[in-house]
């Protein structure tokens, strides 16, 4: 009788916190308009962003610079003081790393679908695409910041992503999910702050990566909306041109 | 000390202990119960006198690891190896390693006024007996002697560049030799990473008959080193008979450079050198094979002094069976380690994970074992031999045979 009654009463619980808590899709749609609105994402073609990568524990600093344009191409310049250059990059059929520190990957299977799937530019307003269901688990304070928590299951089969919404703004202020590189499979938080207007949306300019216990800080300090990027900026680097060859 | 002063060492003191708590790859970092050793030396910091017995107490704090990459490096030694300040930079011209219990010169740049298995009695008028007995007195029988004995010889063999050292030797004869060694301006370029201090860097290429040689200090300014040794594997040495990558007396660097390094010399993707283990997670050591790869054998040269990403290297290019490593065991200390600044000043190594090379192998107080065990004696090395390089250079003359 007992055991029936504490079910009954955490069925009534979980009800009543499920009715109070707004949907994951309703959350994942407030803050594409929170931002901007679908109609401000449309305008945007593409982007360029400058800005700063600074792992302060180990003092590292570099600059970083990305182009990204529709639909899904591309390309993250680091230039890390010790380290030299890194690109990263995808013309939305290959992807790809080139550091001194590691030398050129093709990358392929998981991770090309990984780094391809996250190049879809505008990637706010096309949520549905990449998530099958969002739900809304709690609430909880992040980042000192009252938060829902919604877990969402991409649509590829991948594991899934935590993402936490200001109650108040609707931004997102911080994603929990598992990044693929390296062959290994590294859990990862992303926080973001700093929503700033930029072109036509608002976004964060400041995103502190937490990785295997350290953090990266990537601070935008230009973001230019619908700038012109010449196709030859998305191509693939030499190295990776004669991989590919390689490999067909 | 200040109050103000007092505050910030224990600020730096709480940051040591709250970091190897949080981010030691193990929940009981060492096994110990990490509490109980904050509980123990608080009081002992609280009424340190000095920042040098501050420094001491954290660094009996890290000892009690009993794990290589943890320790705090004064403040001072980031002045004394300062580039610019031309402190304690200076190269003496020639290698030495404690062969036995006594100290002899392994390797000589051209010029030089010193000869290949001289035994080395006293530098500036001190005798290395005392300094090798005090070693001896920590690490005699540990894998981690030959590395200490090194950074013993290194530090005594080093001084401001241009200045004079007084060194006493005793020649293959038995009879004393006394020269005075110009200490030069240190070889190769200054390398920074992060918070470590800058460290001259240098790659060396050349060939030994048709055999390709390749000598680098560390594992530091990949867009040069990298660039440099895949430009002659696969350039001037393409056709090279074979490889030697002497990576004796290297004490590491960025780890993860191990593998850039082995992308010139594996053709196959998706193999790894070894995996890191964090607390949370792990992290694979792929090798990213380049478009054009040396192709003929592989040897590679290690002694006690190659440590950290040296042995990740080695370790993992013999697991995956592309080199035959020649010489004696590694330096058992190759854990992924960061560097950060403390509130005082100090710098403060901590180790983040834990390192298995692909064969399965912890190399942290292992170490990696050659192949084919080779020591440097001293009267080896009076004939003007290398007999590691030798034996490297014999077997890819085997192997070449075999084609």
């Amino acid at each position: 009788m007992k055991t029936l009654f504490v079910a009954a009463a955490m069925s009534v619980v979980a009800f009543g916190q499920a009715a109070a808590l707004p949907t994951g899709e309703s959350l994942f749609d407030k803050y594409v308009e929170v931002t901007g609105g679908k109609a401000a994402y449309a305008k945007r073609t593409s982007e360029v962003t400058k800005g700063t990568i600074q792992m302060p524990a180990a003092g590292v600093s570099g600059t970083l610079e990305i182009y990204w344009a529709a639909p899904n191409v591309r390309v993250a310049l680091m230039d890390v003081q010790g380290v030299g250059k890194v690109e990263e990059g995808t013309n939305g059929v290959e992807a790809w790393e080139v550091s001194a520190v590691m030398g050129p990957k093709l990358k392929d299977g998981k991770e090309k679908a990984q780094a391809i799937r996250e190049a879809l530019f505008n990637m706010p307003i096309y949520w549905r695409k990449l998530y099958s269901k969002a739900q809304t688990t709690g609430v909880e304070t992040v980042e000192g910041i009252e938060c829902y928590r919604v877990v969402a299951t991409p649509t590829d089969g991948s594991k899934v992503e935590t993402f936490w919404f200001d109650k108040t703004t609707g931004y997102n202020v911080k994603v929990s999910r598992t990044v693929l590189a390296m062959g290994s499979e590294i859990p990862a938080e992303i926080v973001m702050k700093d929503y700033q207007k930029s072109g036509f949306v608002i976004q964060p300019m400041t995103m502190i990566q937490r990785v295997g216990g350290q953090e990266v800080i990537l601070k935008l300090t230009t973001v230019t909306a619908n700038a012109p990027i010449p196709k030859t900026r998305f191509a693939p680097p030499p190295d990776i041109q004669q991989l590919m060859k390689k490999a067909a | 000390m200040s109050p103000g002063e007092r505050q910030v060492q224990l600020e730096s003191f709480e940051h040591v202990w709250k970091t190897i708590r949080d981010k030691h790859w193990e929940a009981k970092p060492g096994g110990l119960d990490w509490q109980k050793v904050h509980d123990e030396l608080r009081p002992k910091a609280e009424q340190a006198k000095t920042a040098d017995e501050m420094t001491a107490i954290m660094s009996d704090m890290l000892a009690r690891l009993k794990q290589s990459h943890f320790k705090v490096i004064s403040a001072s030694a980031y002045k004394d190896m300062d580039m610019e300040a031309s402190w304690g930079s200076g190269d003496a011209g020639f290698d030495a390693r404690v062969l036995g219990d006594a100290a002899y010169v392994v390797r000589v740049d051209p010029n030089v006024p010193v000869s290949l298995g001289w035994k080395i009695r006293k530098i500036r008028n001190r005798d290395l007996d005392t300094a090798i007995r005090a070693v001896d007195s920590v690490y005699k029988g540990t894998n981690y002697r030959d590395l200490r004995m090194t950074s013993m010889l290194q530090s005594r063999l080093t001084g401001i560049p241009g200045s004079g050292m007084t060194v006493e030797f005793e020649d293959g004869n038995g009879q004393t030799v006394i020269k005075t060694i110009l200490l030069k301006q240190p070889r190769g370029k200054p390398a920074a990473f992060g918070n470590l201090p800058p460290v001259p860097v240098f790659v060396e290429t050349s060939k030994v008959g048709n055999t390709g040689y390749i000598r680098f200090n560390m594992f530091l300014d990949p867009m040069r080193l990298i660039s440099t040794i895949g430009g002659f594997a696969t350039g001037e040495c393409a056709t090279c008979d074979g490889m030697v990558i002497d990576v004796r007396g290297n004490p590491g660097g960025i780890g993860i450079m191990a593998t850039a390094v082995a992308g010139w010399f594996i053709d196959k993707a998706n193999l790894k050198l070894g995996t890191m283990h964090m607390r949370d997670s792990t992290l694979n050591f792929v090798v990213n094979p380049r478009p054009k790869t040396f192709a003929g054998p592989v040897a590679v040269l290690i002694d006690g002094a190659s440590a950290s990403t040296s042995e990740i290297f080695a370790g993992g290019m013999q697991d995956l069976k592309r080199a035959r490593l020649f010489g004696t065991r590694s330096a058992a200390a190759a854990l992924p380690s960061i560097v950060e600044v403390l509130p005082n000043g100090n710098g403060f190594q901590y180790a983040v994970a834990n390192y298995i090379s692909s064969g399965g192998k912890t190399l942290e107080a292992n170490g990696v074992v050659p192949d084919e065990e080779v020591r440097l004696t001293p009267a080896g090395l009076l004939t003007g031999k290398d007999a590691v390089l030798d034996a490297a250079l014999s077997w890819i003359g085997k192997q070449k045979g075999k084609k």
